[in-house]
């Protein structure tokens, strides 16, 4: 990652708009087990995400796979926005 | 879902009705360990959705049901099967996608492993998700419990441009890799083959 | 053996220093590497297997001096280092002939998780899988055609062939006549249950293999939090409608001990299992405003006892995750031997507990033990503003849930019960202590103490209720 410098921005997933896609930045939550538990679905940082739904679940997609999580999860996965 | 009928029933005994209708609050069972068995024990790991439990079917012959939902097989299944001439228990484990587990299910699978001890660990992986399914494969492979890695769901992957390198794969993990499609029992030869080499003939065997 | 993964440095040497203070255990299945690592990743269980070590503090000590010394959280990394090696094996590994594959069943899916086209799909489901196929088809036409071959062909021949060779009218009625093991324990096991469980699970079996469950956890998640719940828990609770006693074993796939107990508690109290739900169903549509009563008084319940238990039981709210498999056209073959299996666990659970509610109501019929609890109950049935003979149904519905409503069934059709007393029957009845075969499961799975708290609290929240809506019907003279 020697190319970001100081203008980086990126959001959390539920601030973004449907169809939205980009790269994981980072995945932040207060509670461990949701973190473990996304790392062990497959979602990692660098990983490129497209979010297909945000209502009534956030429907997110990494790699080949699709998973459903709700807002506070959302939340937690930070995003780097290529397009929307 | 449930305790799956295997051949040998790891319920209590059904006849005695009053003892198991008052035996509030039992243990959770347990699979016997190889230990005090003296049998090959193997257990079939990997995430939910990978068709554990239809090769397990496959390879005992015991009906479990087979699931695409995460989460229906609760309990751990056991089966037997004769592979190289001698008898091998199979189980069944519900889906899990790392060694720490994080619902009661998982921690079915995760104990078995980490605290009776099989003799081989099989782990089955979807051909679609390698990379993502690899993780757990190297958290087994820390455990220095011997590994199968079976890659399955070939058939589906290749409708989706991927092919597995088998050799190549078994190559860089330094482990036996079988590539399968289950579900039209392709490479199930291969896999029992594979299974054979780690299931030690019985040198004092009193059959004759 | 195989090649190892290397760690960051620092994980590494905390590593090395946790191996050699766990050098002296010898009797732990996996390699101590990988105990040192579930350590640094802090997993409990490993945790509270070392808990009482003398060593356990200095391990302690090492994790938080590598924590320090990292950027990240020592899990995260651990993770990340794994994640890499995985993926770049697998680009070493697989060969990529397309980049985007065509998904052609992509609308399909859109359909089913889109908020506007989703729920009507899940109601239509629900509707038409659920009431029609299960309720109406299994609940209705099956068990009126079973139960009546079972009532005009095969009970009296065994009455009359038991009468003949059996001497002794106490053994008489312990295999047939009104309590008999072949003419209720197996009749009910065979006309009353078989069809609508058979029913039921083809219809879950199907869903499941078709891959719409996980989308009907997503669709009512959100719905769900308000009760405390995450949308996790409809799988339990709809297979509840089914079996209770195998919902309550399902539970187990829930992420939290909160979520368990609220689930638990709400199969135990609001959801009826299918045997009762079609005995009550067929009882009550002979009254539709009795039907409609106790549907709405159900639904209010469910609703209100997961909004209170969302905000009483201790414990951090649900959190939802689930991964979305693609959908997929289940096979006949895969579906019948599931739904097989599934008969065969639930004949194997429950059958000897019908025969074994058999033979307690026939002891307790013997000794007089059940006349005095019946007497005991009669005030309590004065109170519900039922008659007298309404006692042993609530007795019997302990033995099994359909086995009450099926005695309310007699009492109806001989016009003791209004209709009144008809919807004040069935909605404690229905909320009142599941079957003794749910309850040894929630013994199993919850434990004694859960358990007991959820049964004191079911008891007395059934009989109040029925107290509460008796006097709430009577002063607005709906009957």
């Amino acid at each position: 990652m020697l190319t970001q410098g100081f203008s980086v921005q990126y959001s959390p997933l539920d601030y973004l708009g449907t169809k939205t896609q980009g790269t994981i930045a980072a995945i932040r939550n207060k509670d461990d087990k949701i973190v473990k538990k996304l790392l062990a679905m497959g979602v990692h940082t660098g990983m490129h995400i497209t979010l297909e739904q945000r209502f009534p679940s956030f429907i997110i997609r990494v790699g080949r796979t699709r998973i459903a999580i709700d807002k506070d999860i959302a939340n937690s996965i930070k995003v780097r926005v290529i397009s929307h | 879902m449930d305790c799956h009928d295997c051949h040998q029933s790891c319920h209590p005994k059904r006849q005695n009705i009053g003892w198991k209708i008052f035996n509030f609050g039992f243990k959770k069972k347990r699979p016997k360990n190889s230990s005090s068995t003296g049998r090959t024990t193997i257990a079939l790991v990997g995430s939910p959705n990978v068709g554990k439990s239809l090769l397990f079917n496959l390879l005992t012959g015991t009906y479990v049901t087979v699931s695409n939902y995460p989460g229906t097989t609760v309990e751990v299944a056991k089966g037997n099967a004769v592979i190289a001439g001698e008898k091998v228990t199979f189980f069944d484990t519900p889906g899990m996608y790392s060694l720490m587990p994080i619902t009661e299910e998982e921690s079915v699978a995760r104990d078995l492993i980490a605290n009776e001890g099989v003799d081989l660990i099989i782990h089955v992986i979807d051909a679609k998700h390698l990379g993502r399914m690899l993780n757990l494969t190297l958290q087994l492979m820390e455990t220095q419990l011997p590994v199968l890695l079976v890659v399955n769901m070939i058939d589906e992957a290749q409708k989706l441009g991927i092919w597995v390198n088998e050799d190549r794969l078994a190559h860089q993990l330094g482990i036996p890799v079988v590539t399968m499609a289950a579900a039209q029992k392709v490479g199930l030869k291969k896999l029992i083959a594979k299974v054979a080499d780690h299931v030690p003939s019985n040198s004092v065997s009193l059959t004759y | 053996m195989s090649p190892q993964i290397l760690y960051p440095s620092p994980i590494e040497t905390a590593i090395s220093r946790i191996e050699l203070l766990l050098s002296e255990r010898w009797q732990d299945a996996i390699s101590r590497r990988s105990i040192a690592l579930l350590l640094l990743q802090q997993d409990r269980e490993t945790r509270s297997q070392l808990q009482r070590e003398p060593y356990f503090p200095e391990i302690e000590r090492i994790i938080s001096e590598t924590q320090a010394n990292m950027s990240e959280s020592l899990t995260f990394a651990i993770a990340q280092t794994r994640h890499q090696l995985a993926r770049a094996i697998e680009e070493d590994v697989t060969v990529h002939l397309r980049h985007q594959p065509v998904v052609k069943d992509e609308w399909l899916h859109q359909l089913t998780v889109h908020p506007l086209t989703g729920i009507p799909i899940l109601i239509l489901i629900l509707y038409f899988g659920i009431y029609q196929f299960v309720g109406v088809f299994g609940g209705g036409t099956l068990v009126d055609g079973i139960e009546g071959f079972f009532e005009s062909s095969i009970n009296p021949v065994v009455n009359n062939i038991v009468a003949a060779i059996v001497p002794w009218q106490a053994i008489r009625d312990l295999l047939a006549n009104d309590y008999g093991i072949i003419t209720l324990g197996i009749r009910y096991a065979v006309a009353i249950v078989l069809p609508i469980v058979t029913t039921f699970f083809l219809m879950f079996s199907l869903l499941e293999d078709s891959g719409y469950l996980p989308r009907l956890s997503l669709l009512m998640d959100r719905a769900f939090k308000t009760i405390g719940l995450s949308g996790r828990s409809i799988i339990p609770l709809i297979l509840g409608l089914g079996c209770g006693t195998m919902a309550t074993l399902v539970t187990r796939t829930l992420e939290s001990k909160r979520e368990r107990i609220i689930a638990t508690l709400l199969l135990a109290l609001t959801i009826p299992c299918s045997a009762q739900l079609g005995v009550i169903l067929a009882l009550l549509s002979q009254e539709p405003t009795a039907l409609l009563i106790w549907s709405g008084v159900m639904m209010a319940i469910f609703l209100g006892i997961g909004f209170v238990a969302g905000k009483v039981v201790p414990g951090e709210a649900s959190c939802f995750y689930m991964e979305i498999p693609p959908l997929r056209l289940p096979s006949l073959p895969a579906i019948l031997t599931k739904t097989y299996v599934r008969l065969k666990w639930y004949f194997a659970e429950i059958l000897p507990l019908f025969i074994f509610a058999s033979i307690l109501i026939w002891v307790g019929k013997l000794t007089g033990l059940f006349d005095v609890i019946v007497r005991g109950l009669e005030p309590v049935m004065l109170w519900l503003g039922l008659p007298t003979e309404a006692a042993p149904t609530f007795l019997y519905g302990f033995f099994r849930r359909d086995y009450g409503a099926a005695g309310m069934f007699d009492l109806h059709s001989s016009g003791i019960l209004t209709g009144q007393q008809l919807v004040v029957a069935a909605v404690t009845l229905t909320l009142f202590i599941p079957c003794i075969a749910q309850l040894q499961f929630m013994l199993k799975e919850r434990g004694i103490k859960t358990t007991m708290a959820i049964a004191i609290f079911v008891v007395c929240f059934a009989f109040s209720l029925g107290y509460l809506l008796n006097q709430l019907l009577t002063i607005m003279e709906i009957f």
